[in-house]
């Protein structure tokens, strides 16, 4: 059985970035680059998958040089090819047609895609791939079980207010996965530096009879703008937190402070202050 | 006549038969010694012959200074008894011998004769005596008092015993021999003198005196050679252990570690025994059970278990394990429980406190680098902590961009816009990215330099972690990708001058870059004050009225012996002084932060910080100087817990400094 899972290194849009020039593109220079989480997850579980029925896994991105960091890092879970399409950052229709043309040359069983990308967030690369291969398809799976070596997946999707519907698909079939299917593990030291030395495929865009051009394109990007401001976090309105609750409360992004002032101090001197506001707010 | 000792009187001519009598003992003790190395050879290689002379003038110092051990009254005096008292007897033992097998024979000489032969009976009297007394000491403190510190063994008593026999019979035999002999010299041998009187009074007729004697010498002379077997086998092998151990230890700076080569090391860490080094197995020898890290180490104290006593008995236990099943015993989480190893703070109270230098972090360390490295076995936490270093370059994952929030309005260049600068301030990552209460510091560091009109700069969007979390929690491989982006960084600035007041900052950068590659000029920021203030170039507008303790940050003090500067400088801005805690200096207790504490969730026991700051509130001052953001954190949090923010004041010493230039 052969699994494919397909990756994609994002950038992460959630700290502060630069537009670099008006209605452009994100200046790369300012962008952190990451396998996208949803990605981690698919390599994690298809590592489950072959840890226990021994299963050969292919992992497969589109994308320029630089991706090339996040297919080592996916492919040091444990994978056993790495597949590069060299193309620049193209749209999710055009992605899918690279994506389905390689495929289409491989055998596989299961293809496993994260449900969407962090930083397009448009979820549509895994289901145009199904739909070009035409096979079953299951988006934003919570649970994954192979029933037996006969070609058939039992999967889990998750549909709101705890209830699960739950799915038997026959083989190939390609699934999207959400973050909560598995923990994604930590790659150890060895498989990092076989990942590091391992040659990994690349294939032009050229050799597979596709040409991209603004006809093929589905979607173009018009205008990029930084967004509203954020409310100012504030990491821990509760300054009195032992010092490890804090510490998780800040790696965990803080909460959202709201429009308001936050005084702090012993009962007697809260006491007064909060006397003050009331009378200044005219309830008192 | 002439004062001398007529050595075998009595006992008949053994003058060679001893030797081969010797033999038996001589040899056993030797195959026990011999299996003790080839245990030790088992380890991996590790260069230790360098600076010889050093190496030998430091462990005479040590082994007749005792100033470590003395560290501890009753067992320093014990033991100091017990080592001289010892010596010299052997001291005196070697002395006949050269006299009877050499000098005698040879040149027909005896130098046991006249005064020296007095002085020399009366003080191998008075070190026997010290002999006695130490080991009287010793049974008594084990066996009676029973520390929490020591625990028992059969084999301890065995050869305590052996030892407090040797001593007795040996004066019960030169108490027959003066009553039998009555030498008008008697008195210069006052115990054997005194005993004899003893005897005297029990009216033994001289013939039973003289087979008394007879008796006692060959219980003696069993007694001794008891010894001599026993002593590879008990704790007494440390004779041997210890002092090779004060050779070998390491002369780098305290607690650098060894960095890993990639390409070639298998396993990385240490899965079983032979992964450690030779100089790594022969600490576990040289370990006394003397339990003075355990009841030094912060972790063991606030009821967490880990103890590093028993770490390294239990590592011990496994070097002595049968060959066959020695690659079957993965330590990590086997022998040596992972929950220990993660509660090591890294804070080196247990090195520090070591008479003997045994090296019990870089073990930990070691065990840790396997679990990271090979097993991928973390805390659920440092998972996260780990891939935020290696995508955004800082453990909070805050990311470079934000790195310069905290200049609101001080001024302060970018070194990628200007780098003619003389210095860099160093920032790190709790002083951009963590929140107010270390922001705060970099923002005084920034005002006080620039009172100073020292010309500075910072790294800012540029900066990366220093890589010290990720090497302490045991991740090699994390530490030399981002230590290797730093010097890339800082070459590229042309950077040589680094100030900083992150102690964690400042200790990887000053001991552990330049094996890298990496080598600058490394001060901490109290340093760089005191400078100022001495050279005037910082003035103290009003020193303050408050009365403050101060908290020696581990990776300052015992990392880097940085005790009496930031004294110093406290000295000089604070008008009434400061008054220390009660564990301060070489055996200050730890924040608990270090080694990747910071960012562990909940665990057993006592919060360390909370322990440390009772100890602070204690000295009824108002308020703790630290020197470190991370101790910061932890003792702000810890005194916000308690609620007494009001009262007693948590600062580092950049911002107290600031607050009074």
């Amino acid at each position: 059985m052969k699994i494919i899972v397909c990756v994609k290194q994002v950038g992460y849009i959630y700290h502060p970035i630069a537009i670099d020039s008006p209605g452009g593109a994100i200046d790369p220079e300012k962008i952190v680059y990451m396998l996208n989480p949803y990605d981690e997850v698919a390599i994690e579980e298809a590592l489950r998958i072959k840890e226990n029925f021994g299963f050969e896994v292919i992992v497969i991105t589109a994308g320029p040089p630089k991706a090339e960091a996040a297919l080592r890092y996916a492919f040091s879970f444990g994978a056993d090819r790495m597949i590069r399409i060299h193309c620049q950052s193209l749209d999710a229709w055009s992605i899918s047609l690279a994506l389905t043309a390689v495929i289409r040359n491989l055998t596989y069983d299961v293809i496993l895609c994260g449900r969407k990308a962090m930083d397009t967030n448009e979820g549509m690369v895994g289901s145009f791939v199904a739909e070009l291969l035409n096979i079953s398809q299951v988006s934003g799976i919570v649970g994954l079980e192979i029933v037996s070596q006969k070609k058939k997946v039992v999967v889990e999707k998750y549909l709101g207010r705890g209830d699960r519907e739950v799915i038997e698909c026959n083989l190939p079939a390609l699934f999207t996965v959400e973050r909560s299917v598995n923990e994604p593990r930590y790659p150890t030291v060895p498989s990092r530096l076989k990942a590091e030395k391992k040659g990994i495929e690349v294939i032009e865009l050229g050799t597979l009879g596709l040409r991209f051009d603004e006809e093929l394109t589905l979607s173009n990007i018009r205008s990029i703008s930084p967004p509203k401001p954020k409310p100012k976090k504030v990491f821990t309105p509760d300054s009195h937190l032992s010092a490890s609750d804090r510490m998780r409360l800040i790696m965990s992004g803080g909460m959202a402070g709201k429009k308001s002032d936050l005084f702090e101090g012993p009962p007697e001197t809260m006491a007064n202050k909060i006397a003050e506001v009331l009378i200044q707010e005219k309830i008192l | 006549m002439i004062p001398t000792r007529e050595i075998f009187w009595n006992v008949g001519d053994l003058r060679v038969a001893i030797y081969f009598l010797a033999a038996v003992p001589l040899g056993i003790a030797l195959y026990g010694i011999l299996r003790r190395y080839t245990k030790w050879r088992m380890g991996k290689e590790e260069k230790r012959l360098d600076h010889v002379p050093q190496r030998f003038r430091s462990l005479v110092q040590s082994l007749v200074g005792h100033q470590k051990i003395l560290q501890e009254s009753y067992p320093g005096l014990m033991h100091l008894f017990i080592f001289w008292g010892f010596g010299v007897l052997f001291l005196g033992t070697l002395t006949i011998a050269f006299q009877e097998d050499i000098l005698f024979p040879i040149l027909g000489k005896k130098i046991l004769l006249g005064n020296f032969y007095l002085l020399f009976s009366l003080l191998l009297d008075i070190f026997g005596l010290f002999a006695l007394a130490g080991i009287s000491m010793a049974i008594y403190r084990r066996y009676v008092i029973r520390p929490r510190s020591l625990d028992r063994r059969p084999s301890d008593i065995v050869m305590l015993s052996l030892l407090l026999w040797v001593v007795i019979t040996g004066f019960i035999v030169e108490g027959l021999r003066l009553t039998v002999l009555e030498p008008s010299w008697a008195l210069w041998e006052p115990v054997g003198f005194l005993l004899g009187r003893v005897f005297n009074t029990f009216g033994i007729a001289a013939v039973t005196q003289k087979g008394l004697h007879k008796a006692f010498w060959w219980v003696h002379l069993v007694a001794s050679m008891g010894v001599i077997i026993y002593f590879p086998f008990s704790n007494l092998f440390h004779i041997i252990s210890s002092p090779l151990n004060l050779f070998f230890r390491s002369l780098g700076p305290s607690g650098a570690l060894a960095p890993i080569d990639f390409q070639k090391e298998k396993p990385f860490g240490v899965a079983h025994i032979p992964d450690f080094t030779w100089k790594q197995l022969l600490d576990l020898d040289a370990c006394t059970r003397c339990g003075r890290c355990q009841e030094n180490c912060p972790a063991y104290l606030g009821q967490k278990p880990l103890n590093p006593k028993k770490l390294i008995q239990d590592l011990k236990t496994s070097l002595n394990l049968p060959l066959r099943s020695r690659e079957d015993l993965p330590l990590a989480g086997q022998s040596i429980s992972e929950e220990d190893l993660w509660d090591c703070t890294t804070c080196q109270a247990c090195v520090e406190s070591c008479p003997v230098e045994i090296g019990h972090l870089e073990k930990i360390v070691g065990l840790r680098r396997y679990l990271v490295m090979e097993e991928a076995k973390i805390p659920q936490e440092y998972k996260k902590i780990f891939k935020n270093m290696e995508i955004f370059g800082d453990p909070f994952g805050g990311g470079s961009l934000t790195r310069e929030d905290w200049l609101t309005n001080v001024k302060t260049k970018r070194v990628y816009q200007d780098n003619n600068i003389e210095v860099l301030l160093w920032v790190g990552c709790t002083g951009s990215l963590y929140d107010e209460r270390t922001k705060n510091i970099t923002a005084a560091a920034a005002k006080v330099l620039n009172k100073a009109g020292i010309n500075f700069g910072i790294l800012g969007k540029q900066e990366l972690c220093c890589g010290d979390p990720a090497r302490r929690m045991g991740n090699e491989y994390l530490f030399l990708k981002i230590a290797n982006q730093n010097i890339t960084i800082l070459k590229k600035h042309k950077i040589k001058k680094l100030v900083t007041f992150c102690p964690h900052c400042f200790n990887v950068f000053r001991n552990e870059y330049p094996l890298l590659g990496g080598a600058y000029e490394v001060i901490h920021f109290s340093q760089l004050i005191k400078i100022l203030l001495d050279g005037e170039r910082l003035v103290v507008k009003s020193k303050t009225e408050g009365f403050f303790t101060y908290h020696d940050p581990c990776y300052l003090g015992r990392y880097n012996k940085i005790y009496q500067v930031p004294r110093d400088v406290l000295g000089s801005v604070s008008a009434s002084g400061i008054k220390e805690m009660a564990y301060s200096r070489e055996v200050a207790f730890c924040c608990g932060a270090g080694g990747g504490n910071l960012w562990r969730g909940k665990t057993t026991g006592r919060r360390l910080e909370e322990m440390r700051i009772e100890q602070a509130i204690a000295t009824k001052t108002d308020g703790l100087i630290t020197a470190c953001p991370f101790c910061k954190i932890m003792f702000e949090s810890a005194i916000r817990q308690k609620g007494l923010e009001a009262s007693f004041k948590v600062l580092d010493i950049v911002e107290l400094v600031d607050q009074v230039t």
